[in-house]
């Protein structure tokens, strides 16, 4: 070992030897940032996303962190850093494509549907025939695709009852109408994008956080579930038309209430066909 | 505090005898320090143990800030029977 390496642990073996050096030290090598973010009162105002990245990254993405550190140690530029972090943070499903967003609260997807908007029906084609039962046709070439005045309250029927279906491809069913009519509860499934806008944001509180990260999971669950019960509703045409009949049936029912009880929910049993398993 | 018997020497002599805190990161500090020759902080330390150390530290320094804000709230008190003897200038 040269000299200068035995004087370096020399004073390195000094150093840790003494409680407040050592916790300096300790202090410097994983956690430089602590003076910049010790009140907790401090809003989130620096000269720029990566001021509140880091804050955030600290408080709540302890793994984040170490990498953020042991990455400017290693020379990384603040540009690597930021696509590092927006990278891992987009894979627990926040859609952060740059740090200067973050300043906004956590920005959550929005997979809700407007069935009046044009464009949604070239983009999912394969949706139209589930919707024409509920009385609805894009195909006019009018601004704004006619939803008539029940159809989101049948829907919600029509979702409720599937719910309650012990075969589980009926669920995944429900799931789909759930997603289509926005009824699921679920922001991110029955949220558009413009109405998302319309909500305060939630915070990079680690509550928020934790929130935020269980209603995406939540969400990506319940459209991988509304995809399968697509597929189901597709590959059975007696369910198909089933949903027909069953929606005819609860429309039939609305109009015969008087108008002013047309909003509450029909009385109806819907029928669905008993279906072989794979069990079976 | 005064009355119960607690003078100003035996409160800063039952505070100076409280241990160090060990923290995690400390641990690591010190038992990889001798093997990381040419580095001022250890290197290849298990990611795992970094993140739990980091996740003590922020905690630990939370709690510190906490406590240091907690005590300059605290009411003052009038130390009648100590001398000050600056306060005669």
């Amino acid at each position: 070992m040269s000299e200068l390496l035995q004087i370096q642990q020399l004073l390195i073996n000094g150093m840790n030897s003494d409680p407040m050096l050592c916790l300096a030290n300790v202090i410097a090598w994983l956690d430089p940032f602590w003076d910049d973010f010790t009140d907790e009162d401090d809003d989130y105002t620096g000269d720029g996303g990566l001021d509140l990245a880091l804050r955030v990254v600290r408080n709540s993405f302890p793994a984040l962190y170490v990498q953020v550190i042991e990455q400017l140690r290693n020379g990384y530029s603040w540009d690597d850093i930021d696509r590092f972090v927006c990278r891992e943070i987009e894979i627990l499903g926040i859609p952060l494509e740059n740090l200067e967003w973050m300043g906004y609260g956590i920005p959550l997807p929005s997979y809700g549907v407007r069935l009046e908007e044009p464009d949604f029906y070239k983009s999912h084609v394969d949706l139209i025939p589930v919707l024409a039962p509920f009385g609805i046709d894009p195909a006019s070439d009018d601004d704004t695709v006619f939803v008539p005045e029940y159809t989101p309250l049948i829907g919600q029927y029509v979702a409720e009852n599937l719910q309650q279906h012990p075969d589980a491809r009926y669920r995944q069913l429900s799931w789909l109408v759930q997603w289509l009519f926005s009824c699921s509860g679920n922001s991110v499934i029955d949220l558009d994008y413009e109405a998302m806008c319309e909500f305060q944001p939630l915070s990079w509180d680690k509550d928020d956080l934790e929130f935020a990260i269980v209603i995406i999971q939540e969400a990506d669950e319940i459209m991988l579930q509304a995809l399968k019960g697509l597929a189901f509703l597709q590959s059975t045409p007696e369910v198909f038309a089933a949903l027909g009949d069953n929606v005819r049936r609860i429309y039939k029912v609305l109009s015969k209430q008087p108008k002013e009880n047309r909003h509450d929910k029909p009385r109806v049993r819907c029928i669905w066909p008993s279906l072989r398993t794979s069990a079976d | 505090m005064f009355d119960a018997g607690l003078t100003l020497t035996s409160l800063r002599d039952c505070l100076a005898h409280i241990e160090p805190v060990q923290l995690l990161g400390m641990e690591l500090l010190k038992q990889h320090s001798a093997h990381s020759q040419g580095h001022w902080f250890p290197i290849d330390i298990p990611r795992n143990q970094m993140v739990n150390a980091v996740t003590e530290l922020v905690d630990y320094t939370r709690r510190c800030a906490y406590a240091a804000v907690q005590i300059s709230h605290l009411t003052s008190v009038p130390l009648t029977s100590v001398p000050i003897l600056e306060f005669g200038l």
